[in-house]
């Protein structure tokens, strides 16, 4: 099992590169992610950055959250890409990645997806709440950023109502 | 015996302020462990708690922050804290709650008076109050620990909505490990 990388690694903030070749090596680290993801406790998402892997590929699956919510199962997702994105709402995150750490974080409220799965056939799914922002959270993995670059306080909610 | 102790400081607001603080503590060997501090239109304000490795270096720390205040002009109280109170760690918020409206009389006594008869407890709140058009707009958010309360809560607020005429969101918070 690849090892779990976690804050200050500069792996991290690195962007990856979108998968060109849909061959044996991106199955495995499907199933790579696929272990990792359901090795930590309440683990609903992880990114192939994550494992140190700097290629375009997030695995998601909301059946695993501690509160039930609609969703699509589990999704595997090559190159994935919000292509169209309305509301906001707040939620609180976690990350494997940063340990000890939670924080509330504004997210779009319903997203449209285009992904590829495993094969490279192409998929675009519609996801709303928890699933939306877990997609989310993943994807922003892949531009090497972390939730704690989008926490926000208090302060900072009633700093935006009066702009 | 470590000795925890909270202080409250405040002062005009101006570059440096943190500097001198934590300088004056850091000769005294006091440890910064959590901190808050924000600037409320041209005032500063900072609360946090500090350890003492020793119980017997309260006398210098004192002596430290009194001197701190004639050098800056700043008002700095302390109060000892139980170890108990010192060890406590808060729980986390399950839902953040915004305020925004026309301002006026008897908004945050409405809303924290909504919470505290369902026994929900506050962990963070923060107001502004802005000149706009021709009144003031009143913005408040909240994060408070609801628990099961949540859906009378909900219930409680958009009455409290309705009587005040501004709006208020109550946001769901999730946790889950992504």
């Amino acid at each position: 099992m690849l090892a779990l990388l976690t804050l200050p690694d500069e792996r991290l903030r690195q962007i990856s590169q979108p998968v060109i070749d849909f061959n044996p090596q991106l199955q495995a680290l499907l199933t790579d992610l696929e272990t990792s993801m359901l090795a930590g406790p309440g683990g609903v998402g992880i990114a192939a950055p994550q494992l140190g892997m700097l290629q375009r590929v997030i695995v998601v699956d909301c059946t695993l959250a501690l509160r039930s919510c609609k969703n699509h199962g589990r999704l595997l997702m090559v190159n994935p890409e919000i292509i169209e994105r309305d509301g906001e709402v707040l939620g609180r995150e976690g990350c494997l990645s940063v340990p000890e750490w939670v924080g509330t974080v504004p997210r779009s409220r319903r997203i449209t997806v285009r992904y590829q799965d495993a094969q490279g056939q192409v998929h675009k799914i519609s996801s709303k709440a928890f699933e939306a922002r877990v997609i989310q959270h993943e994807i922003d993995h892949l531009d090497g950023i972390l939730f704690i670059d989008r926490v926000i306080s208090t302060h900072d909610l009633v700093r935006r109502m009066s702009l | 015996m470590k000795q925890s102790v909270l202080l409250s400081i405040s002062g005009k607001d101006r570059a440096g302020i943190v500097r001198d603080v934590s300088e004056a503590l850091l000769h005294v060997k006091a440890n910064i462990e959590d901190s808050s501090m924000t600037v409320l239109r041209g005032r500063f304000t900072m609360m946090m708690i500090v350890e003492m490795a020793q119980k017997d270096g309260l006398g210098a720390l004192k002596a430290t922050l009194s001197e701190l205040e004639q050098r800056t002009g700043l008002t700095v109280q302390s109060q000892i804290l139980a170890d108990t109170e010192a060890e406590h760690i808060p729980q986390e918020p399950d839902c953040v709650i915004t305020v925004n409206g026309a301002d006026k009389p008897g908004i945050v006594f409405a809303v924290t008076d909504a919470m505290a008869t369902l026994g929900v407890s506050i962990v963070d709140v923060s107001t502004r109050s802005r000149a706009s058009g021709s009144g003031y707009l009143y913005m408040m958010a909240l994060e408070a620990v609801a628990g099961d309360a949540l859906a009378k809560l909900k219930t409680k607020l958009k009455k409290v909505s309705l009587d005040l005429a501004v709006s208020i969101e109550v946001h769901e918070l999730d946790d889950d490990v992504m």
